[in-house]
C-alpha cells in the first residue's frame, strides 16, 4: 500500500464516518411513534353491512385453520411445556397459564397430520366451555379475521378423513373452520390411564 | 596183477574179504574135524575099556559075594540050608560067566590078554566044581563031609580066589596100559591139530597182512595223494599234475575229475588273473548251465565290463552316465556312482567357477588397460602439473600484491558497515511504535464489537416486546369477536396493534441481520490489525537479524583486513613452497613413468590369465552333465 492511496483511503472512511454520525442525530423514536398514532387514529370506511362471523385462524403443518373465538380463552406463547407420561401422543403435556395447569394437544398427532419440528414461535389457544379445558398447539397465530357467511361451505366429504366430525365448514381460502364445541366434548381428550 | 588194479574198489574190496573168509571158513572146517576125532576116540576109549574094567570088577565083586555066602552057609553047618542064598549063587555065578564070555570075545585081537581070560576061566571053572561039592556036602547035611567041605574051602578055595583076583588085577593092568596108550594117541592127534590151526592162523594172517599191503597201495596212497592236491587246491594253489593215472578204476576217474577241477580252476584263475590285469574283452563262458562258478565269472566279466564302458565314457568327458548299483551292497557300484555324482558336481563348480575366472580375468583385463591408460594419462597430467605449478608460482608473487591493496579496501568497508549498525538502529526504534499503534487500534475495535453485542441485546428485547405485543392484539381482537358488534371498533385497533407488532418484529430482524454484518466486519478489522501486528513483529525480527548480520559484516571485514595481511605474508612463503612442489613433481613424473612400465607387464599378465580362463572353459566344454 503506497502512501498515497493509504492517505485517500483513510480520508474517505473520515467522510463516512461524519456521515454516519449525522444520520444518529436525526432519527426521532417520538416522531416516528407519533406518525403511527396519527395513521392508527383514522375512521374506518365503506363497511358493508352483511352476515358476518369473526373466526381466529392459525397455521399447522402449512394448512390453515379456524376457530370460532366463543370458546377461546385467549392466547399464550408456548413456555416450559412438561411432558406427561402414560398420555397418548397427541397430548404433549402440561403448561402453567396464570397459576392453572392446562393440558396441550397436538392437533396434528390427533389428526394424523406430517409433523413439523416446533418452533420459536409455537403458540397455544386456550379453549374452555367452563367444564372441560385445554390448550391447541399451533405453529403460527394469523389472528382474527371477518369472513362473510356466505363464503363458508360446508365440508368436502372424503373418505377415511380424520378430521371428519370436527369441522365446521371450509372457507373459500380452504381453510377447515374447527369446532370447539366438539372438540371440548370429545371422550377422547379424557385420558385417564392406568399403570 | 595189471588186471587186478583195473578191477573196482568195491570188486577188490569183495575180492580181500572173500579171500580172509575162505581161511577162516577152512581153519574152521579143520578143527570142527579135529575134535570130531577126538570125540570119537573118547567113545571108543569109554565104549572097549571102561566097561571091560567095570566087568572085572562086577566079577571080582561076584566072587567075593559068593565066597561070602558058601562062607556063611558053611559056618552055619547046614543048619540054615538056604535055597534062597543058592538061587542068588548061581545067578551070580551064570552072570559072570556072559561077562567072562564078553570079555574074551573082546579081546580076541589082543593074546596077552586072552591068555589071562582064559587061565581065569580055568581057575573059575576048577572053583565051581569045588563048591558044588560044597554045597552037595551042606544039602547032604552029613558033618563029615561038612567039615571037609569046610577044610576045601579054607585051603584049596581060598587059594583059587586068591589065584583069581591076582588074575583079575593082571587083567585090569592090562586094560590100563591100553588106555594109557590110547590117551597117548588122542593127546597126539590133539598136537597136530594145534600146529595145524597155528600154521592156517598165520598164514591167514600173512594173507591179510599181504591184501591190506596191496589195498593201502591200490587205494588208501593214491586217495591221500588225491587228499593232499585237494587241500592244496582248497588252500589255493593250482598245481598242474603231470601224473595223471590211467587206471580205469575210481581212483582213477577221480584222480582225472581232479584233474579236470584243476585245469578247470586254474583256466579261471588264469582268467581272474587277465581281468585283475584289466582285459575284460575275453568273455568267460560257463562250462554248463550248472556252472555258477562260471557264470559268476562270466556276470562279473559282464558287470565289470559295464563299469569300465561307464568310466570310459567318462573318461571321454560325458557325466551323463547314470550308473544304478545292482543292489545296496554293491560297494563298486555305489562308489562308481557317487563317484560320477561328485565329478559332476565337480565338473560344475569347476565350470562355474571358470566362468567367473573368465569374467574376472576379462574384468582385469580390461582394468589394466584402464590403469594403463590411466597411468599414461597421469604421466601427462604430471607434466602439465608442472608447468601449472610454474605458473602458480608467478600467480602466488601477484597474489601477495593484491592482499595488500585488499587490506586497506577491508578498512573502508568497515567504516561504512559502522554506518549500516546505527540506521537499523533507528529503523527497529520505528517499529517498536508501530506495533503498540496497532495493538491500541485493534483494543478500539473490539470495544466497538462489544457495544454492537449490547445492541444485538437491545434488539432481541424489542423483538421479544413486538411478539408479546402479536398475542397481545391477537388476544384483544378475540375479545373483540366475543364482544360482537359492539367490540367491533375495538377489533380494529387490536388488528391494528398486531400489524404495529409484526413491523416492529420486522425491524428487528432487519436490525439484527445489520448487527450480523457488522459484527463480521469487526472480526474481519479485528483479524486484519492482528495480522499487521504480526507483520510488524516479522519486520522487527527481521531488522534485528540486519543488525546482527552487519556487525557480523563489520567483524568479518575487520577479521578479512587482518587476513589479507596473513594472506601477503602467506603467498610469499607459498612462493617458496612451489620451488619445492616443482622437486616433487620431478619426483612423481618419473614414479608415474615406472608406473606405466608396471602397468604394461600387469595387463601382460592380465591377457594371459584371461587366455588361460578361455582354455579352461573350452576344456569344460568336451564335459557333459
Amino acid at each position: 500500500m503506497s502512501t498515497t492511496t493509504g492517505e485517500e483511503h483513510w480520508l474517505v472512511l473520515r467522510q463516512r464516518l461524519d456521515q454516519l454520525s449525522r444520520m444518529q442525530e436525526t432519527a426521532d423514536p417520538d416522531a416516528v411513534l407519533a406518525q403511527r398514532a396519527r395513521q392508527l387514529a383514522a375512521p374506518l370506511q365503506d363497511e358493508e353491512q352483511v352476515a358476518r362471523v369473526a373466526l381466529l385462524v392459525f397455521e399447522l403443518s402449512g394448512e390453515r385453520y379456524a376457530l370460532s373465538p366463543y370458546r377461546v380463552v385467549e392466547v399464550v406463547p408456548l413456555r416450559q411445556l412438561t411432558p406427561v407420561p402414560c398420555t397418548p401422543g397427541y397430548i404433549l403435556g402440561v403448561v402453567a397459564v396464570r397459576g392453572r395447569l392446562v393440558s396441550v394437544l397436538d392437533l396434528r398427532q390427533f389428526f394424523e397430520l406430517p409433523l413439523r419440528s416446533l418452533s420459536e414461535r409455537n403458540s397455544v389457544i386456550l379453549l374452555s366451555d367452563g367444564r372441560m379445558e385445554f390448550g391447541l398447539l399451533c405453529d403460527t397465530l394469523c389472528g382474527t379475521q371477518e369472513l362473510p357467511l356466505e363464503q363458508i361451505l360446508p365440508p368436502l366429504r372424503h373418505r377415511h378423513d380424520s378430521r371428519e366430525g370436527y369441522l365446521l365448514g371450509v372457507t373459500a381460502e380452504h381453510w377447515a373452520i374447527l369446532d370447539a364445541e366438539v372438540l371440548l366434548g370429545d371422550p377422547r381428550l379424557v385420558v385417564n390411564q392406568q399403570v | 596183477m595189471e588186471r587186478l588194479e583195473h578191477l573196482t574198489t568195491r570188486s577188490k574190496l569183495l575180492l580181500s574179504f572173500g579171500v580172509v573168509f575162505l581161511l577162516l571158513l577152512a581153519v574152521s572146517w579143520s578143527s570142527a574135524r579135529s575134535l570130531q576125532q577126538l570125540q570119537s576116540a573118547q567113545q571108543r576109549l569109554y565104549d572097549t575099556y571102561v566097561a571091560q574094567l567095570l566087568s572085572l570088577k562086577n566079577i571080582r565083586i561076584n566072587l567075593n559075594s559068593n565066597r561070602a555066602d558058601i562062607l556063611q552057609l558053611l559056618m552055619s553047618n547046614g543048619i540054615s540050608n538056604d535055597e534062597k542064598i543058592q538061587q542068588r549063587m548061581y545067578q551070580r555065578g551064570q552072570d559072570d560067566e556072559s561077562a567072562m564070555q564078553q570079555l574074551i570075545t573082546n579081546n580076541v585081537a589082543r593074546p596077552q590078554m586072552l591068555a589071562v581070560l582064559n587061565r581065569m576061566v580055568d581057575v573059575r571053572h576048577q572053583y565051581q566044581a569045588v563048591r558044588e561039592r560044597q554045597l552037595q556036602a551042606i544039602r547032604s547035611g552029613d558033618s563029615q563031609a561038612l567039615e571037609q567041605a569046610q577044610t576045601l574051602a579054607v585051603e584049596e578055595q581060598a587059594q583059587r580066589v586068591e589065584q583069581l583076583r591076582s588074575l583079575a588085577d593082571q587083567a585090569s593092568q592090562l586094560i590100563e596100559q591100553n588106555v594109557a596108550l590110547l590117551q597117548q594117541q588122542s593127546s597126539d592127534t590133539l598136537q597136530r591139530q594145534e600146529s595145524l590151526l597155528l600154521g592156517t592162523a598165520v598164514l591167514a594172517a600173512l594173507l591179510i597182512i599181504a591184501l591190506v599191503i596191496w589195498l593201502n597201495r591200490q587205494l588208501a596212497l593214491p586217495l591221500a595223494a588225491l587228499t593232499q592236491w585237494a587241500q592244496r587246491i582248497a588252500q589255493g594253489e593250482l598245481l598242474q599234475s603231470t601224473a595223471v593215472s590211467q587206471r580205469r578204476d575210481e581212483v582213477g576217474q577221480l584222480s582225472r575229475a581232479f584233474y579236470q577241477m584243476g585245469s578247470y580252476l586254474s583256466a579261471l584263475a588264469s582268467q581272474a588273473e587277465r581281468i585283475a590285469g584289466g582285459e575284460l574283452e575275453l568273455a568267460a563262458k560257463p562250462v554248463s548251465e550248472r556252472d555258477l562258478l562260471g557264470s559268476a565269472f562270466a556276470g562279473m566279466t559282464r558287470y565289470l565290463a559295464a563299469l569300465s564302458g561307464s568310466a570310459a565314457q567318462i573318461a571321454g568327458g560325458d557325466l551323463t552316465v547314470v550308473i544304478a548299483p545292482r543292489s545296496e551292497r554293491d560297494v563298486l557300484g555305489t562308489a562308481f556312482a557317487a563317484m560320477v555324482g561328485n565329478l559332476r558336481e565337480l565338473v560344475q563348480q569347476l565350470r562355474s567357477g571358470i566362468d567367473v575366472l573368465a569374467d574376472a580375468s576379462q574384468e582385469i583385463l580390461s582394468m589394466t588397460a584402464q590403469v594403463a591408460a590411466s597411468a599414461q594419462e597421469t604421466s601427462v597430467s604430471v607434466n602439465e602439473i608442472s608447468t601449472t605449478v610454474e605458473e602458480v608460482k608467478q600467480t602466488a608473487g601477484q597474489a601477495s600484491e593484491r592482499a595488500r591493496t585488499m587490506t586497506a579496501a577491508a578498512q573502508q568497508a568497515a567504516q561504512v558497515g559502522q554506518q549500516g549498525k546505527q540506521a537499523v538502529e533507528v529503523t527497529l526504534e520505528r517499529m517498536q511504535q508501530i506495533r503498540e499503534q496497532m495493538q491500541d487500534v485493534a483494543d478500539s475495535i473490539v470495544q466497538l464489537s462489544e457495544r454492537s453485542q449490547a445492541i444485538g441485546e437491545v434488539v432481541t428485547t424489542v423483538n421479544g416486546l413486538a411478539e408479546q405485543s402479536n398475542l397481545l392484539g391477537v388476544n384483544a381482537s378475540i375479545e373483540a369477536a366475543k364482544a360482537g358488534e359492539v367490540g367491533r371498533g375495538f377489533s380494529v385497533v387490536a388488528q391494528e396493534v398486531k400489524l404495529l407488532a409484526e413491523q416492529s418484529k420486522q425491524a428487528t430482524s432487519q436490525a439484527r441481520a445489520l448487527l450480523g454484518e457488522t459484527q463480521k466486519a469487526v472480526n474481519r478489522a479485528v483479524m486484519t490489525a492482528e495480522q499487521s501486528s504480526k507483520a510488524v513483529d516479522k519486520g522487527y525480527q527481521q531488522a534485528s537479524l540486519s543488525g546482527g548480520a552487519i556487525q557480523q559484516l563489520l567483524e568479518s571485514l575487520q577479521g578479512s583486513s587482518a587476513a589479507s595481511l596473513q594472506i601477503a605474508a602467506a603467498s610469499q612463503q607459498q612462493v617458496q613452497g612451489m620451488d619445492q612442489v616443482v622437486i616433487a613433481m620431478t619426483n612423481i613424473r618419473k614414479a608415474s613413468e615406472d608406473n606405466v612400465a608396471g602397468t604394461r607387464q600387469a595387463e601382460q599378465a592380465a591377457l594371459n590369465l584371461h587366455e588361460l580362463g578361455r582354455k579352461l572353459m573350452s576344456q569344460m566344454a568336451s564335459f557333459k552333465v
